[in-house]
């Protein structure tokens, strides 16, 4: 048709019919199409399901059969057929978490109260003081996304080697001093966002009957960012339990109970990947880790259960 | 002059950053009465009020210029931690903190130092009592502030800011999220306080303001959005023989 | 109504009767003599290696401060009665958790079965000695706060204490940038030894890795590239597999599924964030090595690139499903609505507008998928075989590339550095330093698409 032609409202009616028409017809083909990619969806998170069933399942299944007293309360023997239990690395594995976080804990949220309550007075009276902020939480981020292994070579390099006299080399204290590097963005990150939460009128209400900031902070806002934090702290207990390679290179490996904090040892996930590789005790192995896989399983657990009474103070039906 | 009067504003002015929200304002407030600011929304009424406890400093980029006297005292003379528990406010919403009733009214006291169990039942009950709250909760005291009604955490907000003994107390639209029973017993309490306070509301509802106020303030928006003060005066006078025009306007309902 | 004086003057007056409380005084006196006994232990006792000046300073140091703490306690100051709970809490913990873990060596020490029976005969007593040791310090704390009324602060002490929490928590906030330059800080001195010997050219492009134990010879070798090649594969392969998966289940999450499944997915997808790497690996081994095996091609292990490319492809899924999930429901809901509204179907509105609307998010997973790949280092060394050549394909097929063993470059890392000296270590660290840098631009590129997307 030529362009006249195309223009004329007899012709444009015609053609948004022939529109209409075919809109009809194609329903139902983009209603197919719509039916496969949404099929595809589905598969992909069956698979994601399914992945996850069967690799805990596989390991709880084969590992379970292996847990008896024995194997929690004696030690391993070493030697080509990994001999004995796993007791001392699970001493060593608690050992690990409670000195970490010990560390990690008031650093963490301290800086995290910093960041939220202290930070924006502070950037807005002084400028060097905005750069360093800004650098500081740049930091954090940075901090986030370290390769575990890079955190261990860290380790190695300044806690076993430079500081051995300190630290006594390989040993609990040079590797939680790793991971509490290695843990504290995480309770950062989930300290600020539960001090965040914490709603602007109760410190506002605070403040207006005459406490200092530091007042507001600890007996209001603290409190209330309690659950949000301690959420943060379990993420942080889940990271060191499940972490091998930044150990790997700091805690010595030794299968000894540990005596002290100087002493090495052997946590847990690092024991699996040693039986794994350096014996044929592969049933020790999956033992090991279906402990390991139950632990992560109820911290889990744990964690959904505080975020939910979490959400529920923050809505005021706190009792 | 000096009895009757509590605080004194001279020409003062106040910016957010470059934008200036009050003008040149010049007021007396006075004593053991009821002082209500009305006007549009946005004209400044709020900043103003948040003036006298220097509510204000928290919010980054704010200046202020021109003086406000609270028995010959500049108040950005005094140190803000100590004004603040001589001027108390409370808030639009009622904000009780996520504690037990007692918890509620005994912080500014604990916060101020005072840790003696007795007095600080002592001083907890004698809040309650003033704020006409005590009946309503003397056998729950240890539940949490949060399961109040809402006019009863607003009560519990007054007698929060009585427990720590101020000279002033400032409201910014103290029942605007009540029902109208609650404000009525707010408005109520009111009228007892000022026997010992003076009382400083700001108010959207100008029914509210001539019921309940003593003397009346009157602030606009001038064309470049600064909040000027057009009229001050008795409610009695303002709100039956206003002097400016724009006052009139305003309160037959014109605008705002 | 109280009249004030700004300043020195307590807000709430000082009860005139009560006075001193004997626990304080009790505890003032322990503070002051115990300064003094410890100050004098140490000075008569202090290590021959350590001189005379540094025990001087140590001395004084703790005998101040022990005296300062008595003198606040004596005179009621608060700050002195805040000090001396948490240095009392402290010494209960130490000391409670010194018995815990002597308990602990009990039950587990291992050298013999334990019976039920014998484990709760040594945790009774054991509970017992935990309990015993907190008590005295609990006991202590608990007087402190008991009598805590009899202490005053005024304003200006409240103030001063405002003030150096200050400086404490901003010392806090800074550590984090404080501990990114030690890391580069100690990790580049370490890697300094190889990149003059060897050079970084040579390490980077190079492509034998032999280590050999001869230093500075010709014939130890410090090519990389073997490593860099095994990384970038496994990653290729975990992105071509996990990629779909993620999307798929993203968008299964955001635009498809109903609420309960939703309720069942998420905390899955948790789940699989939480399984610690060296289970993926053990499984890796058990598992997937003997299903690879049964291809019928010559030389294939069942561990190499595709084994590692499957585990891989499961761990970073967490990764890049949470922010794709993130950058679709940020997409405003009435470009959904306005798609809708046109007759459009549910899937041609996902494809047409949400996806496109969240590209920079998208990409910016894929980016995150990819630096949480190349940082994996345990599970890989477990399934990827590695080899230290170049990997390259069994046969004709180009495919069966990933039937080949190879090595990345944190294994690289993880496995040999227990034995390695000068050097050789020194390489190692060079890897880790590159390492670093390149997760670092990884990392960043990632978090500048998410800020660009929430800025526009």
């Amino acid at each position: 048709m030529s362009s006249r032609e195309l223009s004329t409202p007899l012709v444009r009616a015609r053609r948004e019919g022939v529109a209409i028409r075919l809109g009809i017809e194609n329903l139902a083909r983009r209603r197919l199409s719509q039916k496969v990619a949404f099929g595809f969806f589905w598969l992909a998170g069956l698979l994601v399901v399914a992945a996850l069933l069967w690799i805990i399942g596989y390991v709880l299944v084969e590992g379970l059969q292996v847990l008896n007293l024995e194997f929690l309360t004696t030690r391993p023997r070493g030697g080509v057929s990994g001999e004995g239990g796993i007791s001392t690395t699970i001493v060593t594995t608690l050992y690990l978490v409670l000195f970490t976080l010990f560390l990690a804990t008031p650093l963490g949220v301290g800086a995290a109260v910093y960041l939220t309550e202290y930070a924006a007075d502070a950037a807005r009276r002084n400028r060097l003081l905005a750069r360093l902020i800004q650098v500081a939480r740049s930091g954090v981020e940075i901090l986030a996304g370290v390769p575990s292994i890079i955190y261990g070579l860290f380790g190695f390099a300044l806690f076993v080697v430079a500081m051995n006299r300190f630290t006594g080399g390989f040993s609990i204290l040079s590797a939680s001093l790793a991971g509490a590097c290695m843990v504290l963005p995480v309770i950062i990150r989930t300290s600020e966002e539960a001090l965040l939460a914490v709603p602007q009128s109760y410190r506002e209400g605070s403040l207006a009957l005459g406490a200092t900031r530091w007042q507001t902070i600890i007996q209001v806002v603290l409190p209330a960012a309690l659950p949000g934090i301690v959420t943060g702290l379990i993420l942080s207990v889940g990271r060191i339990v499940a972490e091998t390679a930044i150990f790997w290179v700091t805690i010595g490996g030794s299968y000894r109970l540990p005596t002290g904090l100087r002493s090495a040892g052997r946590p847990m996930a690092l024991h699996v990947y040693m039986l794994a590789t350096e014996t044929r005790a592969f049933d020790k192995a999956m033992g090991t880790a279906a402990i390991l896989i139950l632990t992560i399983v109820i911290l889990n657990l744990i964690i959904n259960l505080t975020s939910r009474t979490f959400s529920r103070r923050m809505m005021g039906r706190g009792r | 002059m000096m009895n009757n009067v509590k605080l004194q504003v001279r020409n003062f002015h106040f910016f957010y950053g470059d934008f200036q929200a009050l003008r040149d304002i010049t007021v007396d407030i006075p004593r053991h009465q009821i002082t209500s600011i009305i006007g549009p929304s946005g004209c400044g009424k709020s900043t103003f009020l948040r003036a006298f406890n220097r509510m204000n400093d928290l919010i980054p980029g704010t200046r202020a210029e021109g003086q406000i006297l609270m028995d010959d005292q500049d108040l950005y003379s005094i140190d803000v931690v100590e004004l603040r528990k001589r001027v108390g406010m409370v808030f639009q919403r009622p904000n009780p903190f996520p504690k037990t009733i007692f918890d509620n009214v005994a912080y500014g006291p604990r916060c101020h130092g005072l840790r003696d169990r007795a007095r600080l039942t002592e001083i907890v009950e004698r809040s309650l009592r003033q704020a006409a709250l005590w009946d309503e909760v003397k056998d729950s005291l240890d539940k949490s502030g949060l399961a109040l009604s809402g006019g009863q955490q607003q009560r519990l907000c007054i007698a929060r800011a009585l427990a720590v003994e101020p000279e002033v107390i400032l409201m910014d639209e103290p029942a605007s999220a009540l029902d109208p029973v609650a404000t009525l017993k707010i408005e109520e309490l009111l009228q007892t306080l000022k026997q010992r306070y003076t009382i400083i509301i700001v108010t959207h509802n100008m029914q509210q303001a001539a019921r309940a106020s003593d003397y009346t303030i009157f602030f606009n928006m001038a064309e470049d959005r600064a909040g000027c003060l057009v009229e001050h005066g008795p409610t009695k006078e303002i709100f039956t023989n206003p002097k400016e025009k724009m006052t009139e306007d305003y309160i037959t309902g014109r605008f705002g | 109504m109280a009249e004030q004086q700004p300043g020195s003057t307590p807000i709430v007056p000082i009860t005139e009767e009560g006075g001193r409380p004997s626990i304080v005084t009790a505890m003032a006196v322990l503070w002051t003599v115990g300064a003094l006994a410890v100050a004098a232990l140490l000075w008569f006792r202090h290590p021959e290696t350590v001189s005379p000046i540094v025990t001087l300073l140590a001395v004084l140091l703790v005998a101040g401060l022990g005296l300062l703490v008595g003198w606040g306690l004596w005179t009621l100051k608060n700050w002195a009665r805040v000090a001396t709970i948490g240095i009392l809490g402290l010494a209960g913990l130490y000391f409670a958790t010194l018995v815990l873990f002597d308990v602990l060596g009990q039950i587990f020490g291992g050298e013999q079965v334990m019976s039920p029976v014998e484990i709760l005969k040594a945790l009774g007593p054991g509970l017992l000695r935990i309990l015993a040791t907190g008590a005295v310090p609990l006991a202590l704390i608990y007087g402190l706060i008991r009598t805590g009324a009899a202490f005053q602060e005024t304003t200006r002490e409240r103030k001063a204490v405002d003030r150096s929490v200050w400086y404490l928590l901003s010392a806090a906030a800074l550590s984090t940038i404080i501990i990114v330059l030690l890391i580069i800080l100690f990790t580049g001195r370490e890697a300094w030894e190889a990149m003059t010997a060897v050079g970084v050219l040579e390490m980077v492009l190079g492509g034998v890795w032999r280590p050999g134990s001869i230093i500075g010879t010709g014939s130890a070798q410090f090519g990389m590239l073997p490593m860099i090649a095994g990384s970038v594969l496994s990653t290729f392969g975990a992105m071509a597999l996990g990629l779909p998966l993620s999307l798929g289940a993203a968008i299964l999450l955001t635009e498809v599924a109903p609420a309960w499944v939703r309720e069942l997915l998420q905390p899955a997808i948790e789940l699989l964030a939480g399984i610690p790497s060296v289970v993926y690996g053990l499984f890796g081994m058990v598992v997937l090595a003997p299903l690879i095996r049964r291809i019928p091609v010559q030389g294939n292990t069942g561990f190499g690139l595709l084994n590692a490319s499957v585990i891989l492809a499961i761990m970073i899924l967490p990764t890049v499903t949470n922010v794709v999930r993130d950058a679709i429901c940020a997409v405003p809901a009435s470009y959904r609505e306005g798609s809708l509204a046109l007759g459009a179907t549910h899937w041609q509105t996902i494809y047409q507008v949400v996806l496109p609307a969240a590209r920079s998010g998208i990409v910016a997973a894929i980016i995150l998928g990819i630096g949480r790949a190349l940082g994996e280092t345990m599970a890989l060394i477990m399934v990827i075989g590695n080899s230290i050549a170049l990997p390259r394909p069994l046969n004709d097929n180009p495919l069966t590339l990933f039937l080949a063993t190879a090595r990345t470059l944190t294994g690289n890392i993880a496995v040999e550095i227990n034995y390695a000296t000068g050097v050789h270590r020194s390489a190692l660290f060079f890897s880790g330093v590159l390492l670093f840098f390149m997760v670092l631009a990884i990392n960043s590129l990632a978090r500048y698409l998410m800020r660009e997307r929430l800025a526009s």
